[in-house]
């Protein structure tokens, strides 16, 4: 069963950030990368400012946004909420 | 300051709060009034799958989320959180009559398991711009603005 496209979308530049992530932590950690075809179309300092210029950008709506960490989200004691 | 005043019940600590779609979507005014759940241990805010989906919410991003079974990749997406500020134990406070206050930034909410108590786990990335208090007497109180 295919994924539908913006799911293959995310899934396909999570996996490209994950790759050059060393590389982008150095000079925008914490940043928000606008992502589209598994190549960053540019950092953005919030999410908001990156979906804003993705939603000017892409008519389609296909692209994702990724912020630049190597951490997890931590759940606390609810780390059984998802999952 | 704007501030939202309620009880506890001394075994959790229950926000009210009001959840929008990013403005970048096809419906930045609808909005949901939820009791979020609120956990000093969490990093970030969920949001119950059910929730986005009735907002409509479309999925912006992935995120590494740590769980008891280990890490998971979840789905992200954009929301505007906000609150009604008032004292929800005042009998003659209404807070569907009442404009929210929008917090200035969109989040990055991450998609919680539909099987999870509470629509909304309220994260150290909202707790943290705002001044939390809670008193012995069972009441709570978050200030902000």
């Amino acid at each position: 069963m295919s994924l539908p496209p913006i799911r293959e979308e995310i899934a396909r530049n999570f996996d490209a950030l994950q790759r050059r992530l060393s590389d982008y932590l150095i000079d925008h950690s914490g940043e928000f990368a606008l992502m589209r075809n598994g190549t960053v179309v540019d950092f953005f300092a919030t999410p908001g400012e990156a979906d804003g210029e993705g939603w000017t950008r892409f008519d389609d709506g296909i692209y994702s946004i990724q912020q630049i960490t190597a951490e997890p989200i931590e759940l606390g004691m609810y780390a059984n909420a998802i999952g | 300051m704007p501030s939202v005043e309620w009880r506890h019940n001394k075994k959790s600590l229950l926000l009210p709060v009001v959840i929008f779609p990013g403005y970048h979507s096809l419906n930045p005014s609808e909005s949901l009034r939820v009791d979020g759940l609120v956990d000093t241990g969490a990093t970030g805010t969920g949001i119950r799958r059910d929730l986005a989906e009735k907002l409509t919410l479309r999925a912006k991003g992935q995120r590494r989320v740590n769980t008891a079974n280990g890490l998971i990749w979840a789905t992200e997406y954009i929301i505007r959180l906000g609150f009604v500020p008032g004292n929800y134990d005042d009998p003659y406070f209404s807070p569907d009559a009442q404009q929210p206050y929008v917090l200035e930034a969109e989040l990055i909410g991450f998609e919680l398991s539909p099987s999870f108590s509470y629509p909304i786990l309220v994260g150290m990335d909202v707790i943290g711009s705002g001044d939390l208090s809670i008193r012995r007497d069972g009441t709570a109180r978050f200030e902000f603005g």
